[in-house]
């Protein structure tokens, strides 16, 4: 029953999308209020008949309504409830149910809040994200349509995969991520909007920043959580790959990353127009070929392509946006013309400059690396793969130069740096990064490109407080009042500035954790009997005994193993072998003392949180994960490897059984996850309104259309 | 044209220059391809020391696996050709006489040394690498990175 119904909804709403869409348009045209209008109430509709579609779908899933094709391809009755909620995207057509679904609330949302603002470009943008809707609509009522029926309907299904049933953080990842893909679609709607109209002024572009900002947030910690998700369950002691589906998610956070930066140069100089906006056209198209490689399977093999419509249809539709971006951007080049010019090789704007371009190249040769094995099976008709030392060996370089312009961009004045003010206010970091090296190497602390990005991470934090600090002075200089609400009242000032110093700071800590766990990562691997330990890095590990146990999806297999470093008992770990009934497949399931997760429930437990600075001295790292996974159980005896029935489940084994441990210490990864959070609070505050006082005279300049914005110190200075 | 300009495009020059350079050397030295074992005997002596993907079944038999050094020898068949292929750790859950296997390393001496090793499940060929985030039908179980 639901099958139909679902699949009669998707129709209505597809139906609904293409006429809203063409009435908008119209709209926009005639400049017709009345057809505008109805456009909304079909976009507000869409989202009604989406909502009731996801609806349907998730009821179908809780209820094993094995007669609904999705339900038949992922559901089972053994997966636990909430994975079976979540397996709402655990594969391709209910993935594109949910993006449909989103697409249609951040539309209703952006109509809903700019009710009465833009009133120009309130048409186009309805016709563009009813478009894009139309689009998701179609593939999901025809090529990926999960609410097929399938006749007759099987008693039972196989569950989804069981990688995606063996952490929670799966409930978590994917809709973050594609918070932030589908998020992207809003400012390429009003970029194409605002160039069906005109050239973007000055309020339309901070518009498209905020809206480009919001999915950028989410990407970010969709990125974060997806490496989390590889490390706590995918068992090999990292957390990024560059497998294609990481570099599909992180070519369009380059990009906005890229546009944010290169929007405060179109702002302060009127350049870069044309470059911005087709930097931020760029990271939808980005979504949408990521969504294309991701999900047509074109990826594993370019045979999958032509196995289902989803990859053709798809690709049609990023030609349609690519040719529509840059139609647009061609017949506007002349309004996209720069007025301004560069004053000198040495400020501000070429400093962002060299990171736009930097970013754009980082996310060129992922692509590059990405789509590569694809062209060369169709161009050469060879299998081949891009192993991961291509892209570390590209994107290391880049990423210290921009780690380098981090540190620089922030101590250049716009319009052109004097010789005496830069080493003024590079003397201070240099010294900073410098020190920071050498009190590492005077710990004992070696390895070339960990010490530089530790260094480098000295000379961007230095610099980034310097400029807060020297900010704060010249505020109280100017208003006589106290230190914190001189600081307060900065911060709300100018959330954009200090909103983004605080994601440098979060991108410093990311950095420092990559570079300490890729440099001092330690590894021991040993068989052991119950009550034998291994010794790895100072730490010793006794196995205590299996403790299997049966749930309703699955067996698990868990080894009990003590730790203790030291003397000091760190506790029992529970690394586990689940063994997924429904699909004959093992996933293990690493035990991690998470820092400062570890830290933080330590704190509970009565412990002291903070890491022990006296390991420094000896030489250790006073933040680091201990990582164990249970790599092999031995079902019959230790001397011969397992000749074991094909198709078996591994009997439930006696306590005493021998197992193959592998014991990762992984220093400071909690760094990245900490890292991580910090970059999503700085895209947040920056998200936040300027708070202005009339009381508060700060002196400000007016930039264009009334809007003022406090003047920076360097102007003050100039 | 202005100097700082001309500056500016002089290092936008440079930077495309060293990417492509970076690019190419990238490329040239981490193309895996994917091969099977009569294709990787008709390279002859020229595959040595190169890196494939290697796909093929366990020759029954050949399996021997020693848990003193962990170290497991064993023969990847197809129906034409086959190699010996020495790799290091206990091997995946599912590793047996007859399964699918894909193997990473590289080739030397005519002993292929892997360093990654994958079952099969299903008629697919390809593997993915640990650390992805699984696709629907995701059909491979990953051992020792």
């Amino acid at each position: 029953m639901i099958a139909p119904l679902g699949h009669s909804v998707i129709l209505a709403a597809l139906i609904l999308a293409i006429l809203g869409s063409g009435a908008s348009f119209t709209a926009g045209r005639l400049g017709s209020a009345s057809l505008l209008a109805w456009g909304r109430r079909a976009a507000f509709a869409v989202l009604a008949l989406v909502a009731a579609a996801v609806g349907l779908m998730l009821v179908a899933l809780v209820t094993h309504d094995f007669s609904v094709k999705y339900v038949a391809d992922v559901g089972s009755r053994e997966t636990p409830l909430y994975y079976t909620i979540i397996s709402l995207w655990a594969a391709l057509e209910g993935s594109i149910l949910f993006w449909a679904f989103l697409l249609a609330a951040y539309t209703t949302v952006f109509l809903l809040i700019y009710r009465n603002r833009f009133a120009e470009l309130q048409p186009y943008i309805t016709a563009v994200l009813l478009a894009v809707s139309a689009f998701f609509l179609f593939v999901i009522a025809g090529p990926g349509n999960p609410f097929q029926t399938v006749s007759p309907a099987p008693a039972d299904g196989p569950g989804p995969n069981a990688l995606l049933q063996n952490h929670p953080m799966m409930g978590l990842h994917p809709p973050l991520l594609y918070l932030g893909y589908v998020g992207l679609s809003i400012p390429f709607a009003i970029a194409v909007a605002s160039l069906l109209v005109g050239a973007p002024g000055p309020s339309v572009l901070q518009l498209i920043r905020r809206w480009a900002l919001i999915p950028w947030v989410f990407l970010s910690l969709g990125i974060i959580a997806g490496m989390w998700w590889s490390y706590a369950v995918l068992g090999w002691g990292g957390y990024w790959s560059w497998d294609p589906v990481e570099n599909v998610s992180v070519m369009p956070w380059l990009v906005t990353t890229a546009f944010l930066h290169s929007l405060q140069v179109q702002e302060r100089r009127q350049m870069l127009k044309a470059w911005t906006m087709s930097l931020i056209m760029s990271a939808f198209l980005l979504s949408l070929l990521g969504t294309f490689l991701t999900r047509s399977g074109v990826v594993v093999s370019v045979h999958s392509f032509t196995q289902s419509a989803i990859g053709p249809v798809f690709l049609g539709f990023l030609a349609v946006v690519l040719v529509t971006s840059l139609g647009l951007l061609f017949a506007r080049s002349r309004e996209l013309g720069a007025p301004g010019s560069l004053d000198a090789a040495v400020c501000r704007e070429t400093a962002f400059l060299f990171n736009n371009l930097l970013l754009v190249a980082i996310t060129f040769t992922i692509l590059l690396g990405t789509v590569f094995p694809l062209l060369a099976e169709v161009l050469q008709g060879s299998q081949l793969s891009v192993g991961a030392p291509y892209f570390n060996h590209v994107a290391v370089p880049i990423g210290f130069t921009l780690l380098f312009l981090m540190g620089v961009g922030p101590a250049l004045p716009w319009g052109a740096a004097r010789l005496e003010d830069l080493q003024y206010r590079l003397l201070l970091p240099v010294v900073a990064g410098v020190a920071t090296i050498l009190i590492l190497l005077a710990l004992g602390v070696r390895g070339v490109g960990a010490l530089v990005t530790f260094g480098a991470a000295g000379f961007v934090l230095t610099v980034t407080l310097e400029r807060v600090v020297a900010d704060i002075r010249t505020r109280r200089g100017n208003t006589a009042e106290g230190l914190t609400a001189a600081t307060r009242r900065l911060m709300r000032a100018n959330p954009r500035r200090y909103g983004g110093y605080l994601v440098h700071i979060g991108v410093l800590l990311v950095l420092i954790g990559i570079a300490a766990s890729q440099s001092y990562q330690e590894r021991g691997s040993a068989t052991l009997r119950p009550g034998q330990s291994v010794s790895v890095d100072g730490y010793t590990l006794t196995y205590r005994g299996l403790r299997p146990r049966q749930e309703s999806n699955r067996m698990v297999l868990a080894a009990e193993v003590g730790a203790t470093r030291a003397g000091e008992n760190l506790g029992s770990f529970r690394p586990s072998q689940n063994f997924y009934t429904a699909q004959q497949l093992t996933v293990v399931t690493p035990a991690v003392r998470e820092e400062p997760w570890g830290l933080a429930a330590g704190l509970f437990a009565g412990r002291n949180p903070l890491p022990d600075l006296s390991q420094l001295l000896h030489g250790r790292n006073p933040v680091e994960d201990l990582y164990l996974v249970l790599e092999a159980v031995d079902t019959r005896n230790a001397d011969q490897h397992p000749q074991r029935v094909p198709g078996a489940s591994p009997r439930p084994a006696e306590a005493n059984r021998s197992i193959t441990l592998l014991v990762l210490i992984n220093p400071m990864v909690g760094f990245i996850w900490f890292g991580g959070l910090v970059v999503g609070l700085g895209g947040v505050f920056a998200l936040l309104p300027a708070r202005r006082r009339q009381r508060v005279t700060v002196p400000s300049v007016e930039v264009e259309g009334g809007i003022h914005r406090p003047l920076q110190p360097e102007e003050v200075t100039a | 044209m202005r100097r700082p300009a001309r500056s500016i495009a002089l290092g936008g020059l440079l930077i495309a220059a060293a990417l492509g350079f970076l690019v190419y050397q990238g490329l040239a030295s981490n193309l895996v391809y994917y091969i099977t074992p009569s294709e990787l005997k008709a390279k002859g002596p020229a595959a040595d020391g190169q890196s494939f993907r290697l796909g093929g079944q366990v020759r029954p038999g050949s399996v021997h696996w020693n848990s003193a050094t962990q170290v497991l020898h064993f023969v990847l068949q197809d129906p034409k050709a086959a190699v010996a292929v020495v790799s290091r750790g206990t091997p995946p859950e599912l590793f047996r006489a007859g399964a699918g296997v894909v193997v990473e390393g590289t080739l030397g001496k005519s002993l292929f040394s892997a360093t990654n090793l994958m079952i099969k499940h299903g008629s697919d060929y390809r593997a993915p690498k640990p650390g992805q985030t699984p696709v629907p039908d995701n059909s491979f179980s990953s051992a020792s990175k």
